[in-house]
């Protein structure tokens, strides 16, 4: 997603660097100052002001539930958030599901059974229903491909994410008038687009 | 500055508009919210430690014709996971019935009281929380509630996405747009919805002529406040280089507990994150230290005394004095150092 990122700033500020790959973690332009960080440190980084905007996907501002502003959605970053699981359904009393997104998980899934078990997992979730950790999985999904490969089947997409720009409380009041008009610019792209 | 100097402007400020201080038990026996700080006593009976002092306020309060004006300072206490944090809250009320006065004049204590802290950049973001009961039109309460949920906790993505899964019209739908992106020039295509910006709009006219700035004040519908006895006219204060607001408040009204309802306008606000701002920016209150010889303490008692009148902080600090560290009285006010008289 990075860049797409860069992609979409570089229209809305066409001084930006062009080379990603020189690794620099800050630059500037001539109207955005940039800060690269990890996707789950950013959303942090606006809540602190450390920087007013930020793109991110919106898995990530759900998951975290951080006090910024969720502004709008961007045209890249498509994804599904979906519950999967192997093609049989099982009647469990307790129910395992293994997620990265444990809020998510929560949120989204905490009534469906009479209980939930969520297993906290950092990376390759699909292995929690092959290892027999857990019944089924709340994982991020592009094409579904890495699902269909390890025999597990998409039983529910509970949202559909993509890029979103977030903003600080703050400076959303303190820069109203510049945030604004990214919107309007952002909103202008699309349409011509 | 310390907190102290905070405490006394605001007193002596807020004693000057006819508000009397209150003291509020810390211990309660209201035990809403989720991160409220509950203990069983040793019978048994469940308690909180007050989480905020204005639903408290309001439950013993007795109605009354004449406007009351209180104010308040101590502890908050509230739950952050396994942590307890405690915090030291400020605020007022004015306990009257609806009217453009009340909330305007809690809207000039702040101002008054700013200044005299000597906060010159600040924006207060108003809204009313009579700006969404046009939906009540188009679409059911509970959903009206969700959209509340979501503007809360500022998600405009989600809020557009469940838009559209409800049946509204595109006018409905580009009204709410407005809405979320307000401007001042916005005129909207439902008739109460443009009353009430109108209406607001106005407030924040007088605002303005009672010596707001007109930068100091944004109307921002999409903004609302957690509390369900906000009733009107609602706020959140802003300060330069804050990362949250410092603090906010409103009109309401509530249920005292003989069941009469009373309504008031309240700001409240945490005193550390104050403190926190003004002390970052190096803030001085008008405070003058004389540094003098003692034998010459009754020659400079007329010039100390005229900056007494003019409503300083004015204290001698014998030159004499052991260990005396003038960079350390630097950080809380003036020096003025007076020789040779």
């Amino acid at each position: 997603m990075l860049e797409q990122a860069l992609n979409f700033l570089k229209i809305l500020d066409p001084s930006l660097e062009d080379d990603v790959s020189n690794r620099k973690l800050k630059f500037k332009g001539e109207r955005f100052e940039i800060f690269l960080a990890k996707p789950w440190d950013l959303p942090l980084y606006v809540e602190e002001r450390v920087a007013d905007l930020g793109i991110i996907g919106r898995d990530i501002i759900i998951e975290q539930e951080r006090k910024v502003v969720s502004l709008i959605k961007l045209p890249f970053g498509y994804c599904k958030m979906v519950l999967a699981g192997f093609p049989e359904d099982k009647n469990l009393e307790e129910v395992k599901i293994a997620s990265k997104y444990v809020n998510i998980t929560r949120r989204y899934l905490n009534n469906r059974w009479n209980r939930i078990k969520i297993i906290k997992l950092n990376g390759s979730v699909e292995l929690g229903p092959i290892l027999n950790i857990s019944d089924y999985i709340v994982d991020l999904v592009e094409t579904g491909r890495t699902l269909k490969e390890n025999g597990l089947v998409v039983k529910e997409i509970l949202f559909e994410s993509s890029a979103c720009l977030i903003a600080n409380i703050s400076s959303y009041v303190w820069k109203r008038k510049e945030i604004s008009d990214i919107l309007k610019e952002v909103e202008n792209i699309y349409e011509n687009n | 500055m310390k907190s102290i100097n905070i405490e006394n402007i605001i007193r002596k400020e807020l004693e000057l508009w006819g508000y009397t201080e209150i003291r509020i038990p810390i211990v309660s026996e209201n035990l809403w919210g989720n991160e409220n700080l509950l203990f069983f006593e040793k019978n048994g009976k469940l308690l909180s430690l007050r989480p905020e002092m204005t639903s408290e306020i309001l439950r013993n309060i007795k109605r009354e014709n004449f406007p009351i004006r209180l104010f308040y300072m101590g502890p908050v206490f509230s739950l952050n996971g396994y942590s307890i944090e405690e915090k030291f809250q400020i605020g007022w009320e004015l306990i009257y019935s609806p009217s453009l006065w009340r909330d305007l004049e809690i809207l000039l204590t702040i101002k008054n009281i700013f200044k005299k802290i000597g906060i010159e950049n600040y924006i207060i973001e108003i809204s009313n929380t009579n700006i969404w009961n046009f939906l009540r039109k188009y679409i059911k309460e509970e959903e009206i509630k969700s959209l509340k949920n979501l503007l809360l906790i500022k998600d405009y993505v989600s809020l557009m996405e469940y838009l559209e899964k409800l049946s509204l019209s595109t006018n409905v739908l580009n009204d709410i747009k407005k809405l979320l992106f307000f401007e001042d020039s916005y005129s909207f295509y439902d008739k109460d919805l443009n009353d009430e910006l109108k209406s607001l709009n106005s407030f924040k006219r007088e605002l303005i002529n009672l010596g707001y700035s007109s930068e100091s004040i944004l109307i921002n519908p999409a903004f609302i406040r957690p509390f369900e006895y906000y009733n009107g006219l609602i706020f959140e204060v802003y300060l330069e280089d804050m990362k949250q607001a410092l603090g906010g408040g409103g009109s309401y009204v509530a249920t005292n507990k003989n069941g009469e309802k009373i309504f008031g306008t309240g700001f409240a606000f945490v005193e550390e994150d104050l403190l926190k701002n003004i002390n970052d920016h190096n803030q001085k209150i008008n405070k003058k230290y004389y540094v003098c010889s003692e034998k010459d303490f009754h020659k400079i008692q007329k010039l100390i005394e005229e900056e007494r009148r003019k409503g300083n902080i004015a204290v001698f600090v014998p030159k004499e004095l052991e260990g005396l560290n003038i960079k350390e009285l630097e950080k809380d006010g003036e020096i003025i150092l007076i020789e040779n008289l």
